[in-house]
């Protein structure tokens, strides 16, 4: 009696109970209108109607049903009725004034003992404001799905007890996976690039770990085989206890931003290596005419020990000041014309002087504005001296023809005169030498020696020259004179005679002179003496005794007269050059002369010098070579300045041919004359012929301008222009692949050659392959113009913060959330609207953006709004660092997450109340299941067993027919009493109450074997004499006995397993496993009963899960927390 | 003649078995009681040879009856009456000091012999309760009969065979394709729950368990 009070005290508790919390509960007859039978008084706040109202009209609930709702509410009544689990429903409902409300309904049969329904119990909850922010969540959410598909933003949750991963859609857009498609911690890791693998996996443990958020660079690989280069971040949620339940983060993937900053570096770096590697000196200067570049070569060039000498500094120092006016009018002028060149003085670090060549080039921006001047600078003071030189030499060989003595004729191979020299003018009576010139030499020589003089001139031609042979010559006037004459012919490179010169000399004084027999050897020698080169007379013998030597050849040599005269000539050239002067004195011996025979010289002091040296005979009277007349000039700065000239040939083809640019050069027609290796290779690439990537277009590729408008007039294109004297700014070309529509691009300039008088000899063009540079640069707009858009859309506030945390620029969706004017905000620090105990979090984090530890955080805060209301935002912090590294700004964006957070508080305030209400539940159905046993048990069953007792003992009636009843009713009475016993221990085994888990378990191992024939083979662990609370014995028991049951239902096996232990006197853990069919633990979430044991486990603070596959089994394991321990019963 | 309390809170069950014992003419019931301490109350007043008393009394519950008669009347042979089948039920009454246990539902004589049974100094079980169910029964709640190894998971098997075939942490993260810091934390929860402390118990452990195949 004491107990059946108790329990009723704990029904009323549990009306009250049920009738205070905010939901509607009721039963239901089991008829065909599911007439109410009870309601709670809740009913009224929710739609309106007082229980009584509710209960009069045996078909009002169906009526209130929205009608769109009714077919799914009358299936759901159905279900519930046929099926054993509680099944849940949302609807809408009509509410006593016609507002529509959103229910969540909860209906289960309740059952008597022998498992007849008896009517329908459920729970009602008003769930219309959830739905309302559901909906807008759901709206949210699509909406941020699309921000983050434009940003390429991909999320994902990683549930930490479970490992159990949600992805969201862009995720597996990022991974090249089909939507859906199932991910596992384990399978996401056979994405990740396995270099990176080890990466991921510390993060993953740190995180779990240390709760901070992370955030890494890793690569994966998708199942097409491309790698892509991800950004991850990651973050752990807590729940109101603090614990860490959930992973949650995002992966974007950044795999065009870091390819194209790759790229761009690579550009960058091989521009830069492009310009320190190239032979030339190279300044680059501002527009404030301050050096900003200058390559080694530059540096070398200008004498300095390093570019630091130089960087910075105006280029006008390096200029020599009277060039100073030059430059500036040359800059002006490279400015409107792109380049230029001129030649100036320069002055290098030390101060001294030298000429250069100057090329200049304005580098602009992609605007046309001038950025930058390039100089390409040669030092031409060489160049210079060697022409000079050249000049010179030229100069003196032409008066030295003029100021010969001898009459000097030039005449072609048809004899007809080319030039003579002013003695010749003089001896044949003219006044010019136009009087002469265009002649035919033979209108001057006598008639009567015109048949030896074409012998002579056909000697001359097969033989080379022809020495001292007299003619009888013609003057102007008719007159006659003897003429002695030296006649050599002139070849061209191919040996073609194209000219002979002849020497003439009037002898008719000679002839009177040798008559006369005066030759003054004084005279003589003072014509020597006046020639301005070397003169010398030796013996025409081996020994080549030195005879005369004028003043020029003792200043050559460095001696005195008498150390010359009677000396060997040979003791004067060089030992190596013995030989050759050996074969050049057998020369003119043989031939009578010599011409530019070159020798090295000895001086007196040792030191040599190169000589030119042309030698004539001398013979008597009766041709015998008597002497050797040499006529010697130095000529080492000739060669010098021949040699420089050489090298610098040498040097610009070395250049042209190594340089990465491609370099063509172009006759005036437009083919092209040469060009260099690298243009072969970027013209190569075109596959077609060369003059294709400059003025045609082919069946392969149109040529198109940068902003890809297709050339259509070709005498646009810079060699074009170049051709007719434009001088050509930079060009970027596209060259487009007519088949694949990939483009290369190359960087051309274009310039004309010009002759001395500026008349267009040909065109250079450079061009450079920047394919990468402009698909970089595409790539990067491309990315830039998403961000834009991204952030124009205002689904997202976004903030420009300085480093001081003032607001910089915000956008409209910001100042809607904050509520302040645009104006007002950007006065402010976010430190001063943030809620004080969000402070310190933000703070920490921005602290470790300052100390360059990280480059941004994500987290939740509140702002006051300007009506001093709260906001919950997510803000995500990215700051832009200076080149020094210290922050220059920070970008933020916020989402407003005020709504979530209220339907989270909501949710879990709900699932806390229903969570409270089902253990209630529980609990109240267990203690009547106890109570009703123990009543069924202890009461009937007694009150039985005392009645078969009484009968055994009565005396047995006497006649045969009462007999036979007697015994009857006894076999009826022992039948009940199993059947009572039987019935109490279903509902709820007293030995679990009396005895504990232990006892009650084997117990019910035994009645389920013999129910079902399968046996159970039970160990145990740390259990033995021991109590547990009463919550958790119960909830083992009953987890145990829900799950043998399923092995007898499905397994199809004839052993079933169940362990039980406790670990660390914290939980007690079973398994209950089967080596039967299994299931396929994926596809089957809630197999029957399993929800259930969660539910119960979880009503505990325990877990249950459930290991299955197909034919391998099924284990349920269980964890459950001890909680306090009961003493002893 | 032997003398007989009676303690049942069922009136018709005192009835059922004071007829039965009234059969015998050297039996005497000489007091009965409705609640346990009523039976006390009795005993101390008629001091019977014999207590016959039910396990679910009311007010105090048969085995702490059983207790305190045997604590302060030893001589006192008590038999426990029940509804109650199960081995934990005998095993506690009898080791409260019960020497019969009876059940309700077994045939009547069944109470007759046991206090025969008593008198003598022996003990009495109805059937089909037997000495070698009981014996069976306490041999399998008295102490833990799960092997330590069967609480491992199966992550954890796993692990513990490759470390007892001598494999390092960063060859099993490997081969497993785990990090090496899970690995040890799998590693340290094993050796806990077999209660191992040093690789050399775990060794030990292995070659029992024959997880590491000795040489011939």
């Amino acid at each position: 009696m004491q107990d059946r009070r108790l329990n009723g005290s704990n029904e009323l508790r549990f009306q009250t109970l049920i009738e205070q919390i905010p939901a509607i509960v009721y039963t239901a007859a089991l008829d065909e209108h599911s007439r109410t039978l009870y309601v709670s008084p809740h009913i009224e706040s929710i739609l309106g109607f007082t229980p009584a109202e509710w209960m009069a009209d045996p078909e009002l609930w169906l009526k209130q049903v929205h009608p769109d709702d009714v077919t799914a509410v009358l299936d759901a009544v159905k279900r519930a009725q046929e099926s054993s689990t509680p099944v849940p429903l949302e609807y809408r409902s009509f509410t006593r004034d016609g507002r529509v409300v959103w229910l969540h309904d909860t209906a289960s049969v309740v059952r008597d003992e022998s498992g007849a329904p008896l009517f329908l119990q459920g729970v009602t909850v008003d769930i219309t404001e959830r739905k309302r922010i559901e909906q807008q969540l759901l709206e949210r959410e699509v909406q941020l799905a699309e921000a983050l598909h434009l940003a390429q933003i991909g999320s994902f949750s990683l549930d930490l007890t479970t490992n159990a991963i949600r992805w969201s859609d862009e995720m597996y857009r990022i991974y090249g996976l089909p939507l859906h498609a199932p991910v596992t911690l384990e399978t996401f890791y056979t994405y990740v690039h396995p270099d990176d693998r080890g990466e991921v996996e510390r993060i993953e443990h740190d995180v779990r770990a240390n709760h901070q958020p992370a955030s890494l660079y890793f690569r994966i690989r998708r199942p097409d085989g491309t790698e892509r280069i991800l950004h991850g971040r990651v973050q752990v949620e807590r729940d109101e206890r603090g614990q860490t339940f959930r992973m949650y983060g995002t992966n974007q993937d950044v795999t065009e931003r870091v390819k194209a900053e790759q790229a761009r570096r690579a550009v960058e770096e091989r521009y830069r290596s492009l310009i320190e590697a190239t032979p030339s000196a190279i300044v680059v200067a501002g527009m404030d005419t301050r050096i900003s570049m200058v390559t080694p070569q530059a540096v070398v060039l200008f004498g300095c020990a390093e570019a630091s000498q130089m960087l910075g500094r105006p280029i006008f120092e390096f200029i020599a000041p009277e060039d100073h006016e030059k430059a500036n009018y040359k800059i002006g002028l490279a400015l409107e014309h792109g380049s230029g060149h001129a030649e100036y003085t320069l002055v290098k670090c030390d101060g001294s002087r030298f000429l250069a060549a100057l090329n200049a080039a304005i580098i602009t921006d992609e605007a046309g504005r001038p950025q930058a001047i390039t100089g390409v600078i040669r030092d031409i003071t060489e160049e210079r001296r060697a022409e000079d030189a050249l000049r010179e030499s030229e100069e003196r060989y032409r008066s030295l023809v003029e100021a010969s003595p001898d009459a000097i004729v030039l005449s072609d191979q048809n004899a007809t005169v080319l030039m003579v020299n002013g003695q010749a003018v003089r001896l044949f009576g003219y006044e010019t030498a136009s009087q002469i010139v265009g002649r035919s030499v033979f209108e001057f020589i006598a008639p009567e020696d015109h048949e030896p003089a074409k012998e002579k001139t056909h000697q001359v031609l097969t033989m080379g020259s022809v020495t001292a042979f007299e003619y009888t010559m013609l003057r102007r006037d008719g007159s006659r004179f003897l003429a002695e004459l030296n006649a050599t012919r002139i070849l061209d490179p191919m040996s073609n005679v194209v000219a002979f010169t002849g020497v003439l000399r009037d002898i008719t004084e000679r002839r009177k002179a040798e008559i006369a027999l005066a030759l003054s050897e004084e005279r003589y020698r003072s014509l020597i003496e006046v020639s301005p080169d070397g003169i010398a007379q030796v013996a025409a013998d081996p020994s080549c005794t030195i005879l005369v030597v004028n003043q020029q050849v003792l200043a050559m040599l460095g001696y005195e007269r008498d150390e010359l005269i009677g000396q060997s000539a040979f003791d004067f050239i060089a030992p190596e050059d013995h030989a050759r002067a050996g074969t050049g004195l057998a020369q003119v011996l043989s031939h009578g002369h010599i011409e530019n025979a070159q020798y090295t010289l000895v001086r007196k002091d040792g030191s040599r010098f190169l000589s030119e040296l042309s030698g004539r005979v001398i013979a008597d009277g009766g041709g015998v070579p008597r002497t050797v007349i040499a006529v010697l000039r130095d000529i080492t700065e000739r060669r010098k300045a021949e040699q420089e000239r050489e090298r610098l040939i040498a040097e610009l083809d070395a250049t042209f041919s190594s340089t990465t640019h491609g370099i063509v050069l172009y006759a005036p027609d437009g083919s092209i004359v040469r060009m260099n290796a690298a243009a072969e290779k970027v013209i190569g690439k075109t596959a077609v012929s060369p003059s294709l990537a400059m003025n045609e277009r082919t069946y392969l590729f149109d040529p198109i301008w940068e902003d890809g408008q297709r050339v259509t007039n070709f005498d646009d294109l810079p060699a074009q222009r170049a051709l007719r004297g434009e001088m050509g700014q930079e060009v970027v070309l596209g060259f487009k692949n007519v088949h694949n529509g990939q483009v290369f691009w190359l960087s051309i300039s274009a310039a004309p050659i010009r002759d001395a008088d500026g008349r267009v000899l040909g065109a250079v063009l450079t061009a450079l392959d920047i394919t990468d540079r402009k698909q970089a640069e595409q790539r990067l707009r491309a990315s830039e113009e998403r961000f834009r858009r991204y952030f124009e859309l205002g689904l997202i506030g976004m903030a420009i913060t300085s480093k001081d945390k003032t607001f910089l620029e915000v956008n409209d969706e910001l100042c809607k959330m904050l509520g302040y004017d645009r104006d007002e905000l950007l006065g402010l620090s976010w430190e001063q609207i943030t809620h004080t105990d969000d402070l310190d979090a933000d703070r920490s984090q921005y602290e470790r953006v300052l100390a360059g530890e990280i480059d941004g955080y994500s987290l939740d805060k509140r702002y006051f709004r300007k009506d001093g209301t709260l906001i919950y935002v997510t803000i995500s912090i990215k700051c832009v660092r200076r080149t020094d590294t210290s922050v220059d700004y920070s970008i933020a964006l916020l989402q407003d997450i005020t709504e979530r957070k209220q339907t989270e508080a909501e949710r879990a305030r709900l699932f806390n109340v229903l969570q409270r209400l089902s253990r209630q539940l529980l609990l109240a159905q267990e203690n009547e299941r106890r109570h009703v046993a123990r009543e069924l048990h202890d009461e009937i069953g007694q009150q039985l067993t005392g009645l078969s007792i009484l009968l055994q003992t009565g005396e047995p009636p006497a006649s045969e027919t009462n007999r036979e009843r007697f015994s009857q009713a006894l076999e009826i009475v022992r039948v009940l009493i199993t059947q009572v016993r039987n019935l109490s221990l279903d509902l709820r085994p007293q030995a679990l109450d009396d005895m504990g888990l232990l006892p009650a378990l084997y117990w019910q191992f035994e009645r389920y074997t013999e129910q079902t024939g399968v046996v159970v083979q039970f160990e145990h662990l740390g259990v033995a004499g021991r109590r547990f609370a009463m919550e958790v014995e119960t909830t083992a028991y009953r987890i145990i006995q829900e799950a043998l049951t399923n092995v007898a239902r499905h397994a199809g096996v004839k052993t079933a397993t169940v362990n039980l232990w406790t670990e660390d006197n914290e939980q007690l853990c079973l398994t209950v496993s089967d080596n039967g069919r299994g299931f396929d633990a994926e596809k089957t979430n809630s197999r029957g009963g399993l929800g259930g044991m969660q539910e119960r486990a979880a009503l505990i603070g325990g877990t249950v899960s459930i290991e299955a596959a197909f034919g391998a089994g099924t284990t349920v394991r269980a964890q459950l927390p001890l909680g306090e321990e009961e003493p002893d019963a | 003649m032997t003398t007989v309390v009676l303690a049942d809170d069922h009136a018709l069950v005192r009835a059922g078995v004071r007829t039965v014992l009234g059969n015998e003419h050297d039996i005497a019931v000489v007091g009965e009681a409705a609640d346990g301490v009523e039976a006390i109350e009795m005993v101390n007043k008629t001091r019977p040879d014999v207590l016959i008393v039910d396990m679910m009394l009311p007010r105090l519950i048969g085995l702490d009856v059983i207790r305190q008669v045997k604590k302060q009347h030893p001589e006192i042979h008590i038999i426990a009456l029940s509804m109650q089948s199960g081995e934990a039920y005998v095993l506690a009454a009898l080791h409260a000091g019960a020497e019969a246990y009876v059940l309700k539902e077994a045939s009547i004589t069944d109470i007759v012999q046991a206090v025969r049974e008593v008198v003598e100094g022996r003990r009495y079980l109805s059937p089909p309760l037997s000495e070698e169910a009981l014996e069976v029964y306490a041999q399998k709640v008295s102490g833990d009969t799960l092997d330590r190894y069967a609480t491992l998971t199966t992550r954890e098997r796993e692990i513990l065979h490759l470390v007892a075939q001598g494999l390092t942490t960063a060859a099993i993260a490997d081969r497993l394709k785990l990090s090496p810091r899970t690995v040890d934390v799998h590693r340290a929860r094993f050796m806990h729950k077999l209660g191992l402390h040093s690789q050399t118990e775990l060794v030990r452990y292995a070659i029992g368990r024959g997880l590491i195949p000795l040489p011939e």
